[in-house]
């Protein structure tokens, strides 16, 4: 947020219509280097599985199993399977 | 309720609109909002659109007992946050629990948080990528000289409203009815508590009574700010 819209929650430096400065190149590789940081955290620390895999889960059941489980023997027996491109438990995407 | 959030020219990422356990999805209909101040510390005469509404503080009022107004949707209270936005937008899995346990929750608003931080983070790969640094950052827009605007948006922790009025280039009029205001809201004309309240009716305390760290799990749940909350 500090790149694009200044402090988070009273981004006073927000202007309506966009943002309050412009982005260049660098700007924009930062940007996604923190969300990759953040997905990282949010995968090995939170959740234990990707955020795709997370996101398949879409019954009580299944996400009772997850809460059992980690999430390691889910693939097998979650209502709705992960996709094919889940990366299973490792937390990185190569981009 | 959700007002909807991250707009985009295909719409927003998460739909605006109001679902209830039962019934079902309905659209937003925000001239149906109107805040209530009979058991707020404030004066004022019937439920009113934020558009009309007034801040007029009456710190004696007796049966006065927050510095939040109630604000209601078509005279209800309604819940905002991560869990309202999701179950609006149909998350799969928000939705399932929701229909499960018949109503909102402490484990569900945690949950819905971190099923909105994963979908969140799939968007902002796809929105970094969509930058275009030789785009213009900001949309010039005009000022009114005269007339009247309603914002409504999503903000981290629910629907978020400004209304506001201009006359001659000046503003005349403001009101915000901010996230925490819809949840933490008194009770109103008819003794509908809000959703606070009702969440927290029916908490198993033990001898620590309001001291329960039980109290605070439910509290906490809604992610309140009370600094935003008294306007």
């Amino acid at each position: 947020m500090g790149l694009v819209a200044g402090k988070w929650p009273h981004s006073l430096a927000f202007q309506p219509g966009g943002t309050t400065r412009t982005l260049d190149l660098g700007g924009r590789m930062r940007l996604r280097a923190i969300i990759r940081d953040v997905r990282t955290f949010f995968e090995a620390v939170v959740l234990g599985v990707d955020v795709e895999r997370f996101l398949d889960f879409q019954t009580p059941e299944a996400l009772a199993v997850y809460a059992e489980t980690g999430g390691a023997t889910c693939r097998s027996s979650c209502a709705s399977p992960p996709t094919s491109g889940s990366t299973g438990s490792v937390p990185v995407r190569a981009r | 309720m959700s007002f909807g959030a991250y707009h985009g020219p295909e719409g927003p990422l998460f739909a605006a609109g109001v679902y209830e356990v039962g019934a079902g999805f309905s659209p937003l209909d925000p001239d149906g909002i109107a805040e209530d101040v009979s058991h707020a510390f404030m004066r004022g005469a019937g439920p009113v659109h934020p558009a009309r509404g007034e801040t007029l503080p009456d710190v004696d009022k007796p049966i006065g007992y927050s510095f939040a107004k109630a604000p209601r949707l078509a005279g209800r209270a309604v819940e905002v946050g991560a869990l309202a936005r999701q179950a609006v937008d149909g998350q799969p899995l928000v939705r399932a629990l929701l229909a499960a346990q018949g109503r909102s929750g402490v484990t569900l608003r945690i949950l819905a948080r971190m099923v909105e931080t994963a979908r969140l983070l799939l968007a902002l790969d796809d929105w970094v990528a969509a930058l275009d640094p030789k785009a213009p950052f900001c949309a010039e827009g005009q000022v009114l000289a005269d007339g009247v605007g309603e914002g409504l948006v999503e903000a981290a922790r629910g629907s978020l409203g400004h209304w506001i009025a201009v006359r001659g280039g000046r503003l005349t009029h403001y009101q915000i009815v901010a996230p925490t205001t819809w949840n933490f809201s008194p009770r109103d004309l008819d003794g509908t508590p809000g959703p606070l309240e009702q969440a927290l009716a029916g908490t198993v305390v033990g001898p620590e009574g309001a001291k329960s760290v039980a109290v605070q799990h439910v509290v906490r749940s809604f992610d309140p700010c009370m600094v935003c909350t008294a306007h």
